[in-house]
Order: structure tokens, then C-alpha cells, then sequence
């Protein structure tokens, strides 16, 4: 069982690469693939996700937000380990955040410029009471878990060491 | 009966041990060692050491949800969920609240994992030694029974299964925590060392150490000789260790066992009752309900150790009835299934210290400092009896700046900044076993495999509060002698059970009147049946019991042994 679900998360890794790589990948209103299973999501949700992630979290020299897929981890969490409640405020807060920036440029997140989508992102850092600033938040969040959980993270930046071997009970700052 | 084909005498053996976990993985030892034909029998599935731990050696990006385990999971288990080690990487080692219910008269968290190996993979791996102060405590402050047992009695038998589970710790010389067999400490930090310091300096009878602790600092010959290795500090204990730095049944006893060519382990093996013949006037065998097939099936020995685990021994000792124990096998006194106690872990203290901000640690710790008792140790003192130990420990936090977005984030996000240290303790209270702190049964409803189901009728009662006050008081008391700030107290209010240190129910004793078992774990009324885990202890004291299940069942299994060459059982 872990097994699979490990050979699975490596799959979210080569599909979160593929659309790295290729992204104008077709976008739709279609239902998404279907592994959030408590989430009303269509592709193009997950697009404007993606996209969110790679502003709070940019590509540069170095792998970002979509490189390791925070997006899909985020969701999953939502998914699997939220309250209904919170669930919902999270779409209704997605859904608030989308008409928002329709409102302000006329476009989807994922059609503004990086331009617009940093002025859309810095509103959105200020906060605020309504579902919209949760989802936020909360996406933020997660995003920034994903990203310091990544495999990328953890083998190049932070290494994680499974067998530290020596515990050092005094070091010198 | 079956209709197997197999003969009696195939189901013969000279000994079985009900259970595997810490002391059942003992008996097997012991008796496989001494040359006796051995059935281990596990309610739950096999878990084989370094080849069933499909998580040992995950890393944390492979875990899909990071550790956390899924709201499903949690909602459909409310019990297990309060548990701290059930988590998305251990959680195959527990037992799910559906799978095996029980009856909760009073709230109660019944922590189990059935397995080859039981709860060994999972504990916390503290072992304390007890002392006089611990097992002359009943007959000193007047509440259960004498134990039949001091620790002349038992520490040789400490000594034995601490050599080969592999011990570390410090020779501290304190009279309530016997010293032992022990392999190199773990290392205090220089906040630990500070502080106990500062208790040393501030009160002559409170000693900070570090707990002993089951782990291999320095493998010796005999651990090699198991086919373990130093621990590594990974600190990932609960998955089941690749190194078998620490000790469990499954790296340590059970395999030994069964190198002795006088093991067979039958997992999916739920014992419904000890077969007791009223001619022979003892117990014959055991009757096993094949957990997969529900095929009934009868062993035979000549000696039955009970391992089943404290609550679920006492399950199966109740449910074995017979025109010669019908209210349950060596129940003759009606104590059996009362006076089961467990200890107190509701209360913690935290705080904050602005000092020592020029030094940090590296790397992992499995285990961190311990207070012994120092309450009513060598008079009572108090308003309430007994006392507490405490666990402490402190740690120096990182964080990373998560303000803003974009790339300034994203550089913020490359840097981990030290943060201040922060202090904790936690009590572990011994509580008074007492007659209304009881299981039975409840014969009106069974389980998946025929068991009646066990209610549970366990509570705190005002000895408890009184000292989680205490506790709260001296803790912080200490705490502001070595200037923590930020103090706080917290007491979880958490049912009995997610301590996992049920203990009792089949106490010993001198007087068959009084107890259920003698001084060597044997059933008063029923001289080839030994006890030897959590059901037979009397009182709690404070320390981990596992170090002292094991003890006693090293020692009751020499006993029975020599029993048996003399034709005594």
C-alpha cells in the first residue's frame, strides 16, 4: 500500500514537471481529474491554483511553487484532511478570490501579466475577513509547506538526514 | 472442536505464551532458551523485523500528507486518533476503534496494537528500575496490597534483561531509581544541564538525569550477536527501526527465539479461553479462534504464560470459565478484573529561556531528562499519596520569515533562523488502584470472533487532581528558580488509557484471599499459569512499566522452569 502511494506521488511529481514545462497546456471548464474527491474543481481551478503557487513562490534560477507541485499538495491536504467547513470555504473563498481579479482586469489569474498577477496577490497579502483572504491564507500556507516538504527542498536546500548518525548535544552558534 | 487433521500431539507443546508483545517476547526468550517446546500465539498479524515496516525508511516528501493523518481516518477512529505516534507513518501498527470495540462505562482510551510484536514497536522505550520506596508503597501507605515481592527479588532480573535489551543510561546513585546495567547516557543539552543544576543547587531531594532508555549507544557482543546495530538517532522509532538501535520484540527476543529451534509463532491466533481440566486439576491448553478462517483450534503445554496485554489478559483469564472457576480461571478471590490503575500523563509545563543563546544542538535525540519521584519518597509529606515523576526537556526552534511572496519569500524561505529555547516537562502520576476501578465482561455482546466485549470502569479520582496541582506548582516552582519565562501550565483533562499504562486486574499478592497471583506470577489457583504483564502489578508507582515486565517475566519463567524439572506444575 505505501508502495503504491509512494510510486503515486512520484507520478504528481512528473505530471506537476510535464505542466511546468509545457504551460499552455489546454485549459478548460471540465471537471478535474477527479483525485479531490471532496472538491468541486474544474482544470482551469487548478490552473489559477498553479499559478497562485508560482506567485507566492516563483520559478527563478531555482525550482518554485510548480516545480514540486505545491498546488496538488495543498489540495490534497484540503482535500483529505479539512473539515467539510473548511472545505467549502476554501472553494467559496477560490471561487470570491477568481471574481476579484475578473472584476479588477477583465481576466482570468492565469491570463493577467506577472504584473497584474503581483498587484492581484499583493491586495490579497493585506487580508481581510472575507472567504477570499482565508482561501489565501490558507492556500499560502499549505503552498509554503509544500515547498519546504518538497524532495527539491529537502535533498538541496535543507537537508533532511534520515540517519543523522551523531547527536550533538553543544554547538557553538 | 476443530476437525483439522492434525494430531494432538502436533498441538502439543511444552509451553504457551499468549501474546507478543514486550513481556510475551520475554517468556519466548526464557523459555525457548531453556530448551522448552514453545507456542507463541499473536491475536494479529505477523510483522517480521526490517521486512514489515514499509514506512522505516520513507522520507518525509513521501508521505502524502506530510505525517498528518486523514480527517476520514481520524472521524472513523476518535480513540486511536488521540494517541501522539498515530500518524500517517505508524498508524498501520495500531488497532482501528472499529475493528475491535469495547464498552466504555467510563471514558477510556484503549490504546492496542495487535501485532507480532504488539505495542514494542511503538513504546516510548523509557526504562526505569523500581525501588523499595515503589514496592513497599502499598503495605507503607495502606491502600492495596502488599506486593509479595521487594526489589532484592527482582533486581537480578533487572540486570538480565537490561544487558540484553541494551540500557542506556548514567549510574546516578539515587535511592528511588536503582541503577542498572547500562551502555554510554544520552547527552543532556547545556539548557538540561543547566537546569538540573539549578534543581540540584535548590533542592537536595529533586536530581535531573537522563532517563534510561532503551537504545543501543554502544552495542555490545549480545546485540551484535541479535543481529542489531548502534542507533543511529533517527528518531523514527514508531515505524520499527532498520538498525535495531532500539529494543522491541520483533529486532530482539522474538528472533532469538526462534534461533533456538524451539519457537512457533502463530499469528492470527485470538485466545478465547485457557482450557482448564477439572481432573488434572489444572490448565491444559488454550482454545484459539483463527482470526482469518474462524476455525477453532486447541493447544496443549504443560505451562501457560499470559501475555495478552494488561486489559485484554484480563478478558481472556474472565472468559475462561469452568465448573471449577466459573466466574474465570484463578478468580477464586473475585478480585480478578478490579483494581487496575495506570498513571497519570494529563499535566504539562512549558516555558520560554532568554539565555544560552550562543549554543545549539545538531542532529536527533530519542529521549530527554528525567525528574524521579520526589514527593512522599522517604515520608509522607503531602495531602495526597504518592507522587509523580516528570519528564523534561528543552530545544532550540527554528523558524523561517513567511512574510510577503515572490522572490523575497522565496530567498526568506532558503534561511532558517535559530529561535529561542524552549522548556517542557510532563508528569507521569502514579494512581491508587482501587476495587471500583474495574473491567468485566460484557457477556451481552461479542466480538468479530466470539469475545465477549470488555467494559471498561476506570477513573481519576481526587488523590489524581490534587496532584496534577502539585505538580503544576513545583514545576513552575523550578522553573522560575531557573528563570524561564513565559510559563504555563496545562492539564489535558485526557481519559485514562492514552497513558498506554493500564496495569492491574490480576494483582499479586501474598494472600489468595486478596490477590490473583503469588510471587511468582503464578495463579494462586491455578499453579501452571503465569501472568507476567501489565495485570499483575499492584500498585503503579511512577516509572514505564515495561522494564519491570520484563523482569518479572524473566524471573517467573526461571521459576516455572525449575517447577516443571521438579515435577511441581
Amino acid at each position: 500500500m505505501y508502495i503504491n502511494r509512494r510510486s503515486a506521488i512520484k507520478q504528481l511529481f512528473i505530471i506537476s514537471a510535464g505542466a511546468a514545462i509545457l504551460p499552455s497546456c489546454v485549459s478548460n471548464d471540465k471537471p478535474a481529474a477527479g483525485t479531490f474527491s471532496h472538491l468541486p474543481l474544474t482544470a482551469k481551478d487548478e490552473e489559477t491554483l498553479a499559478e497562485i503557487s508560482s506567485t507566492i513562490i516563483p520559478t527563478t534560477d531555482t525550482p518554485g511553487a510548480k516545480e514540486v507541485g505545491a498546488h496538488l499538495f495543498a489540495l490534497r491536504m484540503v482535500n483529505d484532511c479539512y473539515k467539510k467547513e473548511d472545505r467549502e470555504r476554501f472553494i467559496k473563498g477560490l471561487r470570491q478570490f477568481e471574481e476579484h481579479v475578473k472584476g479588477q482586469h477583465n481576466k482570468t489569474y492565469a491570463q493577467c501579466t506577472p504584473a497584474e498577477k503581483e498587484k492581484v496577490i499583493s491586495a490579497a497579502q493585506q487580508g481581510g475577513v472575507d472567504d477570499a483572504a482565508w482561501f489565501y491564507k490558507t492556500f499560502k500556507r499549505l503552498t509554503i509547506q509544500a515547498y519546504t516538504s518538497s524532495e527539491y527542498f529537502l535533498t538541496k536546500v535543507d537537508v533532511y538526514k534520515l540517519v543523522p548518525g551523531k547527536f550533538v548535544s553543544s554547538v557553538k552558534v | 472442536m476443530s476437525k483439522t487433521n492434525d494430531s494432538i500431539s502436533q498441538r502439543t507443546f511444552d509451553a504457551i505464551v499468549i501474546g507478543s508483545g514486550i513481556s510475551g517476547g520475554w517468556a519466548a526468550k526464557e523459555l525457548t532458551e531453556k530448551g522448552l517446546k514453545t507456542l507463541v500465539l499473536e491475536r494479529g498479524r505477523d510483522v517480521q523485523h526490517l521486512k514489515d515496516y514499509p514506512t522505516t525508511n520513507m522520507m518525509p516528501w513521501e508521505f502524502e500528507h506530510r505525517g498528518q493523518v486523514p480527517l476520514e481516518i481520524t472521524d472513523e477512529n476518535p480513540v486511536v486518533s488521540r494517541c501522539y505516534a498515530f500518524r500517517e507513518d505508524a498508524m498501520h501498527f495500531f488497532v482501528k476503534d472499529k475493528e475491535h470495540p469495547y464498552v466504555q462505562d467510563k471514558p477510556f482510551d484503549w490504546i492496542r496494537g495487535y501485532q507480532v510484536g504488539g505495542k514494542s514497536l511503538l513504546w516510548a522505550r523509557q526504562t526505569q528500575r523500581w525501588s523499595d520506596f515503589d514496592f513497599e508503597g502499598p503495605a507503607r501507605d495502606g491502600f492495596a496490597v502488599d506486593w509479595p515481592i521487594r526489589y532484592k527479588d527482582l533486581a537480578p532480573w533487572y540486570s538480565h534483561v537490561e544487558k540484553f535489551a541494551g540500557i542506556a543510561g548514567n549510574k546516578d546513585g539515587l535511592d528511588m531509581l536503582p541503577d542498572g546495567e547500562f551502555l554510554p547516557a544520552l547527552e543532556l543539552n547545556d539548557v538540561e544541564k543547566y537546569f538540573q543544576g539549578v534543581v540540584g543547587k535548590n533542592y537536595k531531594d529533586r536530581h535531573v538525569i537522563f532517563g534510561r532508555c532503551a537504545h543501543l549507544t554502544e552495542p555490545q557482543q549480545i546485540h551484535l550477536d541479535q543481529g542489531r546495530a548502534q542507533c543511529q538517532n533517527r528518531v523514527l522509532c514508531q515505524r520499527g527501526c532498520p538498525f535495531g538501535g532500539y529494543f522491541s520484540s520483533n529486532s530482539s527476543t522474538l528472533p532469538w527465539a526462534a534461533r533456538t529451534g524451539n519457537l512457533t509463532l502463530r499469528p492470527d491466533s485470538v485466545a478465547q479461553e485457557i482450557i482448564f481440566d477439572d481432573k488434572q486439576n489444572k490448565a491444559t491448553g488454550v482454545r484459539v479462534i483463527d482470526a482469518k478462517t474462524k476455525q477453532v483450534i486447541e493447544y496443549y503445554a504443560k505451562v501457560i504464560f499470559v501475555n495478552a496485554g494488561a486489559l485484554n489478559t484480563n478478558l481472556l483469564l474472565l472468559n475462561s470459565v469452568s465448573q471449577r472457576f466459573p466466574e474465570g480461571i484463578g478468580n477464586d478471590s473475585g478480585v480478578l478484573g478490579k483494581y487496575v490503575a495506570f498513571h497519570n500523563y494529563r499535566a504539562r509545563v512549558s516555558g520560554s529561556f532568554n539565555d544560552f543563546k550562543d549554543v545549539y544542538t545538531e542532529g536527533r535525540r530519542p529521549s530527554s531528562a528525567y525528574l524521579p519521584r520526589f514527593r512522599n519518597v522517604y515520608r509522607q509529606e503531602t495531602g495526597f499519596l504518592r507522587g509523580y515523576a516528570a519528564g523534561f526537556s528543552a530545544g532550540r526552534g527554528t523558524h523561517r520569515d513567511t512574510s510577503g511572496f515572490g522572490e523575497g519569500l522565496k530567498e526568506q524561505l532558503m534561511k532558517k533562523e535559530l529561535g529561542g529555547w524552549h522548556v517542557g516537562s510532563h508528569m507521569m502520576g502514579e494512581t491508587i488502584p482501587k476495587e471500583s476501578n474495574y473491567v468485566r465482561l460484557d457477556k451481552s455482546q461479542k466480538d468479530a470472533w466470539g469475545m465477549p466485549l470488555l467494559k471498561v470502569n476506570i477513573d481519576y479520582d481526587d488523590n489524581d487532581e490534587k496532584m496534577v496541582k502539585d505538580y503544576h506548582e513545583q514545576m513552575t516552582e523550578m522553573f522560575t528558580k531557573a528563570g524561564f519565562t513565559d510559563i504555563r501550565v496545562s492539564d489535558s483533562k485526557q481519559a485514562p488509557g492514552l497513558d498506554i499504562h493500564e496495569m492491574g486486574g490480576a494483582r499479586m499478592g501474598h494472600d489468595p484471599k486478596t490477590s490473583v497471583l503469588n510471587k511468582w506470577n503464578q495463579l494462586h489457583d491455578c499453579h501452571n499459569v503465569f501472568v507476567t504483564d501489565g495485570a499483575c502489578m499492584t500498585s503503579t508507582s511512577t516509572q514505564n512499566p515495561s522494564l519491570t515486565y520484563m523482569a518479572l517475566t524473566a524471573r517467573a519463567v526461571d521459576y516455572a522452569v525449575g517447577q516443571l524439572k521438579k515435577n511441581e506444575l
